[in-house]
């Protein structure tokens, strides 16, 4: 495969982690303007123990993804007793907060003779991980899309548990999740630790792809469209938000003569899908109907045998 | 079982509920009229924590619960259904009554991960039973959205019996229902919901009140005018004024 097919699919691995963090928020019927700011604070959480404190990626991935999700819980006991509309600026606020303390952050130490860690508004250079062990871009987009099968899996797991009818609920009414037995501010916690820890582990490697990461990157407009791909793809299934990125970047970037024209095109599709499909093209009703022709034909098999 | 005293709600200048007291004795099933706008509903929502009192104090099971957030109340063992149905639309009727035993899964959060609805050791099939007894089993893969409305006011009651609650408050269980379809429900009341369980019920049709009430209490404009046996506070002269009009109109 050559570099660029390579590139557009990494690029559209990592994203999806960020679509799936704002997915988990938009299942439990919150609007968050910030998860950019979740997938920006582990780049550099993770940048910063793979060039700066020589650990493994394994483990930059892993702190990258805790201080995303317990940020992102710590800002979430703040703001999500808001609703609606002033969770949603809130989370904004939040988000910008982070990004301009990123712009003013420089801590460097000095490895084999050069500085390396954040520099303020120059962002933060020389995340040389995958050229020190000489890893391929190919075998980077394999580790990519291995940890986002397992976030994927794992996701499907807890969407087909309590756990997961859970968050639904609240997505659905809060007052009736009350009455069921349920703390409600405790689990949109929850939810909201879980879709930074998500966003975290994309930030992570988006770090290591890239080598380079700054402020500017992680602003508004990448929050905007990890909420626009659960949008698109459906908020029926973990799967949803990913056909949204695939038909996004794997359609509208792959596709030549609509390039220059890619965010008009990608305007116009959300305005539409809002309009026809408010809950995306595999929405809850849907899902629920390809579930049943499934375990039709689970139970016609089973019959025959 | 259930006792309030002297409790009171004020929205702004607005007296919702002034000086009500009230207990309900185990095993009781106590009907709750009153014209509209006379706060019984108010009242349910006190009780289950959805608003706080203004003033007075509620215990349950001896246990003063004034001021608690709903969510404990309701796993001390109090279950409701709402006088406007409030269901989980895009959930199935499965899930919907699956839903009320997410708060008494032991071992927390792990316990609610490894609990789905095809390996739940018994709880599902607490489910099941439970579907067939309010007759939605055969619907039991349908969004409770497609559902009609007898059938969504059933599930709500379904709801309230797959978990083990002490008391169980229906808000208006036969509203907008035919006569058919009342005499059902109250036979559903009778020989599912009341044995084992005390019962609250806020209903305006009489059939549903005779059939299923070993007491009554009538609530106008915010105070309780009476409370007693179906009987005595439906022969109570003040009670025949205020709530059902001057004229002979009980079998209304």
């Amino acid at each position: 495969m050559d570099d660029y097919v390579v590139t557009v699919l990494s690029n559209i691995g990592m994203i999806s982690f960020i679509a799936l963090s704002a997915y988990l928020l938009l299942i439990t019927g919150e609007i968050s303007f910030g998860q950019q700011a979740y997938f920006g604070l582990s780049a550099y959480a993770a940048g910063a123990a793979t060039s700066m404190f020589g650990l493994p990626i394994w483990a930059a991935v892993l702190i990258g993804a805790c201080t995303a999700g317990l940020m992102a819980m710590a800002v979430g006991a703040l703001t999500l007793r808001l609703s609606g509309l002033y969770f949603s600026i809130s989370t904004l606020a939040f988000a910008e907060m982070m990004r301009l303390i990123l712009l003013i952050v420089e801590v460097q130490v000095e490895v084999d003779g050069e500085m390396v860690g954040p520099d303020g508004a120059n962002g933060f250079h020389d995340i040389r991980w995958m050229f020190e062990r000489d890893i391929s871009l190919t075998e980077f987009m394999l580790f990519i899309y291995g940890l986002l099968a397992l976030v994927l899996i794992a996701l499907l797991l807890v969407e087909r548990s309590r756990l997961g009818s859970v968050f639904r609920m609240l997505g659905s009414d809060d007052l009736l999740t009350e009455m069921q037995g349920l703390n409600t501010v405790r689990y949109r916690i929850l939810a909201a630790g879980m879709a930074g820890a998500i966003a975290g582990i994309g930030g992570a490697l988006y770090a290591h792809f890239t080598t380079y990461v700054e402020p500017q990157f992680f602003n508004v407009m990448l929050g905007v469209h990890a909420l626009a791909y659960g949008l698109i793809g459906g908020l029926g299934t973990a799967f949803g938000p990913l056909v949204g990125v695939a038909i996004d970047i794997g359609f509208l970037e792959a596709v030549r003569f609509i390039q220059g024209y890619r965010m008009i095109v990608f305007g116009g599709l959300v305005a539409v899908l809002l309009i026809f499909m408010p809950r995306g093209i595999l929405d809850e009703e849907r899902v629920h109907r390809l579930k049943a022709l499934f375990s039709r034909g689970n139970h016609a098999r089973a019959e025959r045998h | 079982m259930l006792a309030l005293s002297g409790i009171e709600k004020r929205f702004g200048a607005l007296t919702a509920l002034t000086e009500i007291d009230l207990e309900v004795a185990s095993g009781d099933v106590l009907g709750i009229i009153g014209p509209n706008g006379s706060g019984k509903t108010t009242l349910l929502n006190i009780v289950t924590g959805t608003y706080a009192p203004s003033g007075g104090c509620i215990s349950f099971q001896g246990t003063d619960i004034t001021g608690w957030k709903g969510h404990r109340i309701t796993r001390l063992g109090v279950a409701r259904t709402f006088q406007n149905i409030r269901l989980f639309p895009t959930m199935t009727v499965f899930q919907n009554v699956w839903a009320a035993q997410h708060s008494r899964v032991s071992g927390g959060l792990l316990g609610l991960l490894r609990s789905t609805p095809t390996r739940t050791r018994g709880e599902a099939g607490r489910v099941e039973k439970v579907l067939e007894q309010v007759g939605l089993l055969r619907d039991r893969e349908v969004l409770a959205r497609n559902l009609s409305l007898p059938a969504r006011r059933r599930l709500e009651v379904a709801r309230t019996l797959a978990v083990d609650a002490k008391l169980v408050l229906l808000d208006e269980p036969a509203g907008g229902m035919t006569p058919a379809e009342t005499a059902d429900m109250a036979r559903l009341i009778r020989e599912v919901v009341a044995p084992g369980r005390t019962c609250v019920v806020i209903e305006h049709k009489m059939a549903l009140i005779a059939g299923v009430c070993t007491r009554l209490c009538v609530l106008d404009f915010g105070r309780k005018i009476a409370e007693g046996l179906p009987d005595q506070v439906l022969a109570d002269a003040k009670v025949r004024e205020i709530y059902l009009g001057t004229e002979d109109g009980l079998d209304a």
